[in-house]
């Protein structure tokens, strides 16, 4: 079977290797940015599912930039990035193993924020797609909220959250959810992100929880859905129009000369690493 | 609130798609499938003759039946958050819903009780009285993770719960559920797997749990005592969906990888037994096994359902050759008169039957020459033997003094070919005579109680390079046929030594390993031929115009390995079905080519080894010899009807694109797995498929049918492909056939990624000449090419190509205007243009006469409708918005046309996601469907668009929809069909 036009490497998977991201998700954080000025007066960032490391990277070198080196240590801006999977360092941000939903994780990030509250909170999170959808758009809309219930105990009002969403049968319930906190609530498309995808990032800006919210990582949010109410956020697209296109092909001459770049960050731990080392082994018939 | 209509508009009816959960009610008389909403009940128990189909409930769930469970009232199913009491009976359907995702359930000791385990770790307890259901109770556990499965079960007044989190722990807990706690706390916690699971099982006894993962790995624990991991099983090369219990410590697992694995356990170990392949496309989701039977069934991601027998294996028995015979003589060949009787042949004439009952000598042939070779005449009792020196030997194993020798060749015969049809026995015997040249004799025998008679014996003329090696006879118009070992094919008269046709290359420059003659009429014979190179081929040829070629009509890439024979029968519900053996690497095998099922398989060696194979419908036998042993193996029960197909698939992966044919009975689907499927498409909205062809090397992009016997597809790697529609009434269903490949031209320029031609409209060119087919693709480079098409000679030409910006073209309709051809071409930047393609003057650039952005970011969907001069362009955007532009076309010189815009209207937000299609219905209706699973019906209102309808599908990555005169139909994970009712 030959590979599909969904499985197909585009543009961007070859610029980010060029410009040394460590997956082309960081393309479309960059083009998010673009539209929706998410870095600007962030002090205190938290970066939930962050493996391998793109959205960390972008924000590294976002957030650091044009910093003068004589600013006290206290006023620099702080980067925490959260997956349970290890991931590899990135100058200026602190990673930590954690399980988002585990009551404990609020407390280790507040932490090293010395326990002030959060500008920006970004989730890039996203099952390892099974195939079956409904399983699918179930688990991401729980990743999705597990970072949603994480990102209403660490923001100041005021503050923003961005995460990936499926736009699948289910989005609408979503986006009645965010809408109680935040008085903004976008559904964003970076032109980095194919059009043959369902995913797109909802933007949430300016956190209003309402007076009665009381923080409790230890209760998830789950999809419910009381009223049948077809809430739809906004659509509003990113980046440049005369960018690379992620559906688009581009040619390369026969004649220049071909570099394979190497794989920025491969996998650290892949769940099948073990059967694919006995497979290579010779030790299974 | 939208305002809800009739209630026959756009009334589900059909839904095709995966098969998410099986089941066994009734003793396992019945099997219940689940797709989409749709529960389809099988009768598959022993008493009938084939499973069949008896019943379709499509239950009223906003979700996917996502698991089901026999029950006393008949069974219980749940999909998401939903739930119901089906009585398969009556089709009876009592449902509600809760808050939370459904994992698993069981059913209580009391009737009507049920207990279900969700997504917030939580066990509520439900009970069904009078219709309605009652949540009586609801008990949580201590840890509330992000779940991916959970499991349950019941012992005694305790329920045992199993939940697996997204972060590598499995949780297990239990509680009494006559005096439930409000919380529990976990008794034992699992860890071990290094991703996330995907299914957990108890065993009946509650003292194990197996689990699957996305590790690849099947782990089996103890819940009684430490350490709880007792073995784990690699084997899978993907995710494992699936897992159950079998009796007698063994497990069975299904996966991404689309193979069944029997595994067993023995104190610390996990040893995958058995594996079973059959599936196509992508996933296996699920399997049920039967307690009646010693077989399990799996459904797959297109909508397949196989069964497996488990327990029946291939006899084995192992004969030293040296006791076959009186003397110290060596074995010369073998064959099966029968199954499971092998007649044994020893270079000394010296013969030996082996049977079930064990060997038996009978008479020698009282011969001085060596003896070289033995073929029956399957299911008679007379074979025929040769010899070194060039004797044929017919004789009767019953009785050997019946027999006629027959001095004819000077040498070695090296060969003997029989055949039988009716009363007359045919025999073609080889000799070898020089460099690529064979002696070889047809003769004609019948045989009466007490001789022998030869009727007649022809030397043949062989075409150049002839070594025959299949041999087939067509009483009804005196003809044979023979294969040759480089791929050809000959055909005679009985009777006649002169060859009247020869056709090189049926496979390629592979042996032909046998011939079947479907049909013979006066002037063409359909024969299927299965040859050594692995394909089934299906060929018209002509038998009275000798320059006429013959016409493929159908090729399939059966296996890999070498095919060394097939067979076709009716079976007895009519339907003729092809099997096929071969060798793949040191194993013979056998085939169910119709079903695409591996029946069985035995390590022998090789095809190199002498072997013998013999098949009948509830007997199959195979015997080889290696090391002076005889290996004979057979299959007692009837394996070809326990591994068969129930339910046939569409497509393992996405449908991309579909097309009605013009008098809307007939279907085309393509999909992600690179397939192009021709489908009938009944009046009640069932889907048949017919046949499936598959020359893409990347997923169909799209599908155009023009005409009744013309189509077309086009996919990535710049392909497009020419197909025609084959109806041949006396013999065949329809069927569609390959025709052209059009091939890009060379360039200085090479695509990292595929280069994917996205869509194509084609239209007539009269101008050019009567059989002559104007074709436009759109590229992902940003590139329109124009090509011209002959119907009749089948020749494609590229006459125009231009680019529109670098952004990807993803969709091309066009639209004859007087004597000028429009191009409507959408892009991913939201822009729709038209095109003056100025098809009447290649020297004209084509021009941009109109554009428009009416999306934010791709164009999604395209639809046109005209109406004289005025063009009506509905679209779709990944924005989630619809448009529609009602403009006015205006020829005002022989090369200009200009476009007025009449109308525009706009929803920003119509769906949550994707609008990914749109369909006109009227001046005033048009339909959307998004990925968001809504449909919804518009008006024009004044100056904008109201939604006036909505309706659900459960088609998952909504690709597209299309419509005939009665029906709509939405595709892309599967497809479900609907009722247009009033607006048809």
């Amino acid at each position: 079977m030959g590979r599909s036009s969904k499985d197909k490497r585009d543009a961007y998977y070859r610029l980010a290797k060029e410009q040394g991201w460590r997956a082309r998700s960081a393309f479309k954080l960059l083009q998010l940015n673009e539209q929706f000025n998410l870095f600007e007066g962030a002090k205190r960032v938290v970066d939930l599912c962050a493996a391998p490391g793109s959205w960390s990277q972008v924000l590294s070198r976002e957030l650091l930039k044009n910093i003068d080196t004589s600013i006290a240590a206290d006023e620099k801006p702080m980067i925490v990035a959260v997956d349970l999977q290890p991931m590899a360092p990135i100058d200026g941000v602190c990673t930590l193993q954690l399980d988002i939903t585990h009551p404990n994780t609020l407390s280790i990030i507040l932490s090293h924020f010395g326990n002030e509250p959060a500008d920006l909170v970004v989730s890039d999170g996203a099952p390892d797609v099974t195939g079956l959808h409904d399983l699918d758009e179930y688990i991401q809309a729980q990743i999705l909220l597990a970072a949603f219930n994480l990102a209403v105990c660490v923001l100041k009002p005021g503050g923003k959250f961005v995460a990936k969403i499926f736009r699948g049968r289910d989005v609408s319930l979503l986006y009645s959810q965010l809408r109680l906190m935040f008085r903004k609530v976008s559904c964003a498309k970076p032109r980095s992100s194919r059009a043959s995808s369902i995913e797109s990032f909802v933007v949430c800006e300016d956190f209003n929880p309402p007076s009665n919210f009381q923080p409790d990582l230890t209760k998830p949010l789950c999809v419910i859905d009381p009223t049948n109410a077809h809430e739809i956020a906004p659509f509003i697209a990113c980046g440049d129009l005369d960018g690379y296109d992620a559906d688009a092909t581009y040619p390369v001459e026969i004649n220049m000369k071909k570099a394979t770049l190497d794989v920025i960050q491969p996998p650290t731990a892949p769940p099948y690493k073990r059967a694919i080392e006995l497979k290579h082994s010779k030790m299974m018939s | 609130m939208l305002v809800e209509g009739d209630k026959g508009v756009l009334e589900p009816v059909n839904f095709v798609g995966p098969v998410t959960s099986l089941a066994l009610i009734h003793n396992d008389k019945f099997l219940c499938c689940a797709q989409g909403p749709c529960l389809r009940i099988y009768d598959v128990s022993e008493s009938r003759h084939e499973s069949d189909l008896i019943k379709s409930i499509l239950l009223p769930f906003h979700n996917r039946i996502h698991g089901m469970l026999p029950c006393k009232q008949g069974l219980f199913v749940w999909g998401g958050t939903y739930f119901a009491v089906v009585d398969v009976e009556t089709s009876q359907v009592y449902y509600d819903r809760i808050s939370d995702w459904i994992f698993n359930a069981a059913e209580l000791g009391e009737e009507n009780k049920f207990c279900v385990v969700t997504s917030k770790n939580q066990v509520h307890l439900l009970s069904l009285s009078k219709g309605s259901w009652e949540v009586t109770n609801t008990i949580s556990c201590e840890k509330t993770p992000l779940l991916f499965c959970a499991t349950v079960q019941i012992s005694g007044n305790e329920i045992y719960i199993a939940s697996a989190s997204a972060f590598q722990q499995i949780y297990v807990w239990k509680f009494n559920y006559n005096n439930p706690p409000s919380c529990v706390s976990i008794d034992t916690y699992l860890v071990g797997h290094e991703g996330a699971c995907f299914d957990l099982k108890f065993s009946s006894d509650g003292r194990y749990l197996c689990s699957v993962s996305e590790d690849r790995t099947l782990r089996l624990w103890s819940i009684e005592s430490s350490p709880f991991l007792i073995a784990t099983g690699f084997g899978h090369s993907a995710r494992v969906w699936r897992c159950v219990f079998l009796p007698n410590k063994e497990i069975a697992t299904v996966s991404e990888d689309l193979t069944l694995r029997l595994w067993t356990w023995n104190d610390k170990t996990l040893t995958n037994t058995y594996t079973y392949t059959g599936h196509r496309g992508k996933h296996i989701w699920s399997l049920v096994v039967s307690s009646a039977n010693p077989i399990i069934y799996t459904g797959g991601n297109d909508g397949s359902v196989r069964s497996w027998d488990y327990k029946t294996r291939i006899q084995e028995s192992c004969i030293s050759v040296s006791s076959l015979f009186t003397s110290k003589t060596l074995l010369a060949s073998f064959c099966f008169v029968k199954c499971q009787k092998l007649l044994c042949l020893a270079k000394n004439g010296e013969m030996s039957i082996i049977d079930n009952k064990g060997k038996k000598a009978i008479p020698a042939l009282t011969t001085t020459s060596d003896m070289s070779i033995i073929r029956s005449w399957k299911n008679s009792f007379f074979v025929a033997a040769a010899s070194n020196k060039g004797t044929i030997y017919v004789f009767s194993y019953q009785n050997t003094n019946l027999l006629k020798a027959i001095d004819l060749h000077r040498g070695k015969i090296q060969q003997l070919l029989t055949y039988q049809v009716k009363e007359r026995y045919f025999l073609l015997s080889k000799s070898f005579v020089g460099k690529n040249q064979f002696r070889v004799y047809l003769q004609e025998f019948d045989f009466e109680a007490d001789k022998v008679n030869l009727i007649s014996t022809i030397e043949l003329e062989l075409p150049a390079t002839f070594d025959p090696t299949s041999l087939t006879v067509d009483e009804e118009y005196s003809n044979f046929l023979i294969g040759s070992r480089t791929g050809s094919l000959a055909l005679y008269n009985i009777g006649e030594s002169n060859y009247l046709s020869v056709w090189r290359r049926i496979h390629e420059f592979d042996a032909i390993s046998s011939i079947h003659i479907k049909s013979s009429k006066r002037d063409y014979l359909l024969i299927q031929t299965v040859g050594r190179d692995g394909y089934v081929n299906l060929f018209s040829i002509p038998r009275v115009e000798k320059s006429a070629v013959p016409q493929e009509l159908c090729s399939k890439k059966c296996c890999d390995g070498i095919l060394s024979g097939g067979l076709c029968k009716k079976l007895k519900n009519g339907k003729e079905n092809q099997w096929v053996w071969g060798f793949h690497a040191s194993n013979f095998f056998l085939r169910d080519e119709t079903n695409e099922t591996n029946v069985f398989f035995i390590d022998c060696g090789g095809s190199h080894r002498p072997w013998a194979f013999s098949m009948e419908m509830d007997i199959q036998s195979f015997a080889s010899y290696r090391a002076n042993q005889l290996y004979i193996y057979s299959t007692a029960l009837n394996l070809l009807q326990r591994n068969s197909v129930l339910q046939n698939g569409l497509h393992g992966r996405e449908i991309r694109a579909m097309d009605f044919n013009p008098s809307g009975d007939l279907l085309l689907s393509g999909s992600e797995d690179t397939k192009v499927t021709l489908l009938e498409f009944q009046s009640n909205g069932n889907i048949i498929p017919l046949n499936s062809v598959k020359f893409h090397n990347s997923g169909i992009q799209s599908l155009t049918w023009f005409s009744d016997d013309i189509l077309f597809s086009t996919g990535g790697l710049e392909e497009l492909n020419v197909y025609r529609l084959i109806q041949k009434p006396e013999a065949y269903l329809k069927r569609i056939v390959h025709e052209k490949l059009c091939k890009p031209n060379k360039s200085n320029k090479t695509y990292d990624g595929d280069l994917r031609i996205t869509d194509i409209s084609v239209v007539k060119a009269t101008h050019l000449g009567e059989r002559v087919l104007w074709i436009n693709t759109v590229q992902s480079d940003s590139t329109i090419k124009a090509f011209t098409y002959n119907v009749d000679t089948k020749q494609l030409n590229c006459i125009k190509s231009w680019k529109y910006k670098t952004v990807c073209l993803v969709f091309a309709e066009a639209v004859i205007f007087g004597s000028h051809l429009l191009l409507v071409v959408a892009s991913t930047d939201g822009n729709v243009a038209i095109w003056n393609t100025f098809w009447r003057d290649p020297q004209i650039e084509p021009l941009i006469i109109w554009i428009k952005t009416v999306h934010q970011f791709c164009v999604k969907s395209l639809n046109i409708s005209r109406d004289q001069d005025v063009l009506t362009i509905s679209t779709g955007g990944d924005d989630g918005a619809i448009s529609r532009s009602i403009l006015l076309l205006e020829q005002i010189s022989e090369n200009s046309v200009v476009v007025n815009s009449l109308h525009n209207y706009f929803f920003a937000e119509a769906h949550a996601s994707s609008v990914t299609g749109v369909l006109s219905i009227t001046k005033e209706l048009l339909l959307s469907v998004s990925i968001d699973q809504r449909i919804l019906l518009w008006k024009v209102e004044g100056d904008s668009l109201k939604p006036i309808l909505e309706r659900y599908t459960h088609v998952a990555d909504v690709g597209g929809m299309i419509r005939n005169n009665d029906f709509l139909i939405i595709y892309g994970i599967g497809c479900e069909v609907f009722r247009l009712g009033s607006l048809r």
